[in-house]
């Protein structure tokens, strides 16, 4: 199953580090592939250091994919994590 | 004499500081790069494994050592350096690398990180997230250094209050500095959200970058992290002001000045460690009950403490424990080391170290010990000897002492050496106190060079060999103080205290955190601790009990 969804980066500092850390550690032990897109880059989600090549600042849309079987699981629970600004300001 | 001049640069950490600069170099190392045959790539690759996880072990070593500071912030910024660890990029394209390229290691490794930074660079405009780099560059230093053969030492010893200067300062370079050796920090290069910067102003070390750092001459300065300027050649009236706003500033860090207690009552004494007269209006201030270790060879520049003459020792000495106001004071006597003043003595000192100098080159003790006797007129004098290894050194010590005056003063050993720690019952009959540094002790028990990783020793202090040390002079009858960097780590207070000590000496800025701890720790259950702890074969299983 792919699924695709638009998430919008709700925290005043942006995809920084301790997003990103957080968003590694999420999908750790996930099956299903994960990409984000963002200015026409596509990059594999599960990579820290990727996140952080976007640069993704407050109010940006990022495309996420999710592709595997428990792709929808995995959307929510990133969807929330951008809702929750990272349990930042 | 040179004029006083200011260079301005941005604040990055606030404080005040006034010291010397040490130059730090970002010269890299030179990484071999050679060709490898099919056959020894699975090799390369089990290489790199280890690499990654040696540096996964520094790391979550250093976190909990964070942890334990309080400093949130450097904690998330080690965390996200241990998921680095993990990155696809960093584990599986390295590795098919490797495979493809057919070359060492480190030589691949560089090339996947040169691509990554170029790529990073072309991606991101942005200098919020270009200091993110930073972060890749200082990991990529770690892994590399556990690639080498001998791992090197991340950061060379520097001399007590050193102001740092480098083009850049890595997070690692700036957890990894000794708080009492590096008081500020100066860089060309660094922005305010670097996490060095970051780690900085968690531990209160004032920090400006953005200076010209070729400017810096080898001379007293002042580094003002307020207004982000380094004023060098001060004038007398610069300095002036300068102390008055650093101890301004001190002022309101104090917040424990309470006497250091346990929960169910257990009363634990916590000393100061001082290298120098700049340090004595802080001890007051810190809350602690004297000074625990007076190192006597900081005192006078360099070689000029050795050779100081009766008098100007005694005038010094007699300052430092007027201004305890009848607080016991320790005096270490010199303690010439293998590497320091080394260069000042025409004779060669192998081996000759501490006491073992002190007894070859008995003038110098016995002005010492003169200058000491005559001291105590005014206050609470104890004399602490150095680098003890055979008691026949203490015996031979004592009656020095009682050949100079017949005044009764309180005699200590420093237990740093293993042969001490195992005589330590005989010692302890023929000396009224004993002081364990942890420092030598850990390096002479766990047979490191000094070459040795600095981030290692983070594992160190809780090896099972040190806490069954510790554990056999506490429990002797005695008088027992911790005085090495073990004891100004709050995490580990609660577990000395299980293993029974009862006194503490560290630097005077870490004394309220310490007492802090103290008063929220339950004697019975720190007793608990320590047993449950002296079971565990291993420093790993050792730090997973503290951390729960």
């Amino acid at each position: 199953m792919k699924i695709t969804c638009k998430v919008k980066i709700k925290n005043n500092l942006g995809l920084h580090a301790r997003p990103a850390t957080i968003i590694a550690k999420l999908l750790q032990s996930v099956k299903s592939s994960v990409s984000f897109t963002y200015k026409k880059e596509t990059i594999n989600a599960k990579s820290i250091m990727s996140i952080l090549m976007l640069a993704a600042r407050k109010n940006s849309l990022i495309t996420v994919v999710t592709d595997g079987d428990d792709a929808q699981e995995i959307m929510t629970k990133i969807q929330e994590a951008f809702e929750n600004k990272f349990g930042e300001a | 004499m040179r004029e006083e001049e200011i260079l301005h640069g941005i604040s990055l950490s606030e404080g005040v500081a006034i010291g010397t600069p040490f130059f730090l170099s970002n010269q890299e190392e030179e990484t071999p790069e050679f060709e490898i045959t099919i056959s020894e790539v699975d090799e390369e690759i089990a290489r790199y494994r280890n690499a990654l996880f040696s540096s996964k072990e520094d790391l979550e070593l250093i976190q909990c050592t964070l942890e334990g500071e309080g400093s949130e912030d450097a904690v998330t910024i080690i965390d996200t350096h241990i998921q680095m660890l993990k990155d696809p990029m960093m584990t599986v394209t390295v590795e098919e690398k490797i495979r493809q390229m057919k070359q060492n290691t480190e030589a691949v490794f560089k090339s996947v990180i040169t691509d990554y930074e170029n790529r990073f660079f072309s991606a991101t405009k942005d200098l919020f997230f270009q200091e993110r780099m930073a972060d890749v560059n200082d990991l990529s230093k770690r892994i590399l250094r556990h690639l080498g053969k001998k791992p090197k030492k991340a950061v060379i010893d520097i001399p007590h209050n050193s102001i740092l200067v480098a083009r850049v300062l890595t997070p690692s370079d700036v957890i990894s500095l000794p708080v009492e050796c590096a008081i500020g920090f100066i860089t060309e290069k660094g922005g305010e959200n670097s996490h060095a910067a970051l780690i900085a102003r968690g531990r209160g070390i004032p920090f400006v970058s953005g200076i010209d750092i070729s400017k810096i001459l080898v001379s007293p300065l002042i580094l003002n992290g307020i207004k982000g300027k380094v004023i060098l050649n001060p004038t007398s009236k610069t300095l002036a002001a300068s102390k008055k706003i650093r101890t301004a500033l001190k002022k309101q860090e104090i917040i424990v000045l309470e006497k250091a207690e346990t929960i169910d009552g257990h009363k634990i004494k916590v000393f100061a460690n001082v290298g120098n007269l700049n340090d004595l209006d802080l001890i007051h201030e810190s809350g602690a009950e004297g000074i625990g270790l007076f190192r006597t060879e900081y005192l006078f520049s360099h070689h000029v403490s050795l050779f100081a003459s009766e008098e100007e020792q005694y005038e010094i000495y007699c300052k430092i424990i007027q201004s305890m106001k009848g607080l016991p004071v320790v005096f270490r006597v010199f303690d010439v080391g293998a590497d320091k003043y080394v260069e000042f003595f025409k004779e060669p000192l192998e081996g000759l170290r501490g006491i073992r100098f002190l007894l070859t080159r008995r003038e110098i003790f016995i002005t010492q010990l003169s200058a000491l006797t005559r001291a105590t007129e005014h206050g609470d004098v104890r004399i602490l000897l150095p680098f003890i290894s055979d008691i026949h050194e203490l015996l031979e010590s004592k009656k020095i002492l009682s050949e100079i005056s017949n005044k009764k003063i309180p005699l200590g050993c420093m237990i740093e050496l293993p042969s001490a720690v195992l005589t330590s019952d005989f010692l302890s009959k023929e000396c009224d106190f004993l002081s364990i540094g942890t420092n030598d002790l850990i390096q002479y028990s766990l047979g490191l060079d000094r070459a040795s990783s600095y981030t290692d020793e983070l594992f160190q202090p809780i090896h099972p060999s040190i806490l069954r040390m510790v554990n056999i002079v506490a429990g002797l009858q005695k008088p027992v103080t911790i005085c090495g960097e073990i004891a100004s780590n709050p995490l580990l207070i609660p577990l000395l205290i299980g293993l029974g000590i009862k006194e503490f000496s560290a630097s005077p800025r870490f004394i309220p955190a310490i007492k802090k701890v103290i008063q929220n720790t339950k004697f019975s259950d720190a007793q608990i601790l320590a047993q449950k702890a002296l079971m565990l074969p291993t420093a790993r299983e050792i730090a997973r009990l503290i951390e729960e």
